[in-house]
């Protein structure tokens, strides 16, 4: 047996530089790598590689494994009724996000309407602001502003509350003691050049008005 | 590897049943922590435990057949491994010859490598260089293909089959030259 011919193996007291360029070795190590079975002239090195190798590949004995309790708790609170995880096939999150996105338009919807709806019937009652009354008049034909007439004798907000029906109203954030006390403050603000307010709560004929003393007393009538 | 069971298990556990997810978890566990153990030592249980913790939330999406579902794993474990691999990096730096020595200290994963030839098997992988060591841990401990392989490890085909070639050629010839059959 010449020197070429001989496997490390056979020879194991004389490095192998040849090693690395055996390419018949090649068909060898790819069934190690693939698990599959040696052929028996195979040199004695590479089925122990193989078998030792193989060891990693197996099983552990039987019993719990480190870290399966957790694994399992982890599990089991994914399939827990109770659990927000899915328990199979979750849906896509864009869908979510198209659900949040269409309940979100519902609502918008919703609140729309019912916003149209009492809308219509404060205007109806006559309980929205002037402008915002006069507007409804001539849009749907609620009552015009029961100040709007009597431009010459325009009358503090707080009037309004006074008047027939107005009276139910009490008590309420549009009732007479919450414009009363608006009203009061708006004697304030009068005085200013730039009050926000004073322009429509001032009386259009100062000192003229009865508006405008019954204001100082309390309700006028 | 469960074979032509897996499909029922796989089924089974999806639909919550504990006894079919311990039968694929007492299946894949072995390996993942030799893996892990290589790649991250001493932080074995830990990646692993984080792996399942990620593999049990995509559950109930997961379609596929065994070895779909075992690449899956693996390559959830290899980014937890990376991740380790870099915080531990920014805390210090840990030389290579270091992983013989944690194979060879007390580990909570000891269960799974009780065997003495099993350890020295696995401290041979460990000194080889990194690429090809994980290389032959995921083509022989994982029972990976090729492709596969290649996908995990960012590689082409060629050069995953080149370098398992060449971990193998080392392996034996160390072998060899020692005269101890691993």
């Amino acid at each position: 047996m010449s020197g070429s011919d001989a496997s490390s193996h056979e020879m194991p007291g004389f490095p192998s530089p040849s090693w690395p360029s055996r390419e018949p070795e090649t068909p060898l190590l790819d069934m190690i790598l693939d698990g599959q079975p040696l052929p028996n002239d195979a040199p004695y090195g590479v089925h122990a590689l193989a078998a030792r190798l193989a060891e990693l590949a197996d099983p552990a004995e039987p019993g719990a494994l480190p870290g399966e309790a957790a694994a399992l708790a982890a599990f089991s609170r994914a399939h827990s009724p109770g659990s927000a995880a899915p328990a199979r096939r979750p849906a896509p999150r864009r869908r979510d996000h198209l659900l949040t996105a269409g309940r979100a338009r519902l609502a918008a919807v919703v609140a729309a309407v019912a916003v149209a709806l009492g809308g219509t019937a404060a205007a109806y009652a006559g309980d929205l602001p002037r402008p915002v009354q006069n507007f409804a008049h001539r849009l749907i034909g609620a009552p015009a502003s029961r100040s709007a007439p009597s431009r010459a004798g325009q009358q503090p907000a707080g009037h309004q509350g006074h008047q027939p029906g107005a009276g139910t109203r009490t008590g309420t954030p549009a009732g007479h003691g919450h414009r009363a006390a608006q009203h009061r403050k708006s004697r304030g603000l009068a005085r200013r050049k730039h009050g926000p307010g004073s322009h429509q709560l001032r009386p259009a004929k100062p000192g003229s008005s009865p508006g405008h003393r019954g204001s100082r007393g309390g309700p006028a009538g | 590897v469960l074979g032509p069971a897996f499909a029922d298990a796989l089924a089974s556990a999806q639909s919550g049943d504990e006894a079919a997810f311990t039968e694929i978890f007492r299946d894949v566990q072995p390996a993942l922590l030799r893996y892990v153990q290589v790649l991250a030592p001493g932080a074995a249980e830990d990646i692993a435990g984080d792996t399942w913790l990620q593999v049990v939330a995509g559950f109930g999406a997961f379609d596929g057949e065994e070895r779909a579902f075992r690449a899956w794993v693996f390559t959830i474990a290899r980014h937890r491994a990376v991740d380790w691999g870099r915080s531990r990096a920014r805390r210090s730096r840990i030389p290579l010859s270091a992983v013989s020595e944690r194979l060879t200290s007390p580990d909570t994963a000891d269960v799974v490598l009780e065997r003495i030839s099993t350890r020295a098997v696995l401290e041979s992988i460990a000194s080889l260089p990194r690429d090809q060591a994980e290389i032959v841990l995921l083509r022989v401990v994982a029972g990976l293909d090729t492709a596969d392989v290649a996908r995990i490890v960012g590689k082409s085909q060629g050069a995953v089959r080149v370098a398992a070639h060449r971990a193998l050629r080392r392996l034996a010839k160390d072998a060899d030259r020692t005269g101890v059959t691993l």
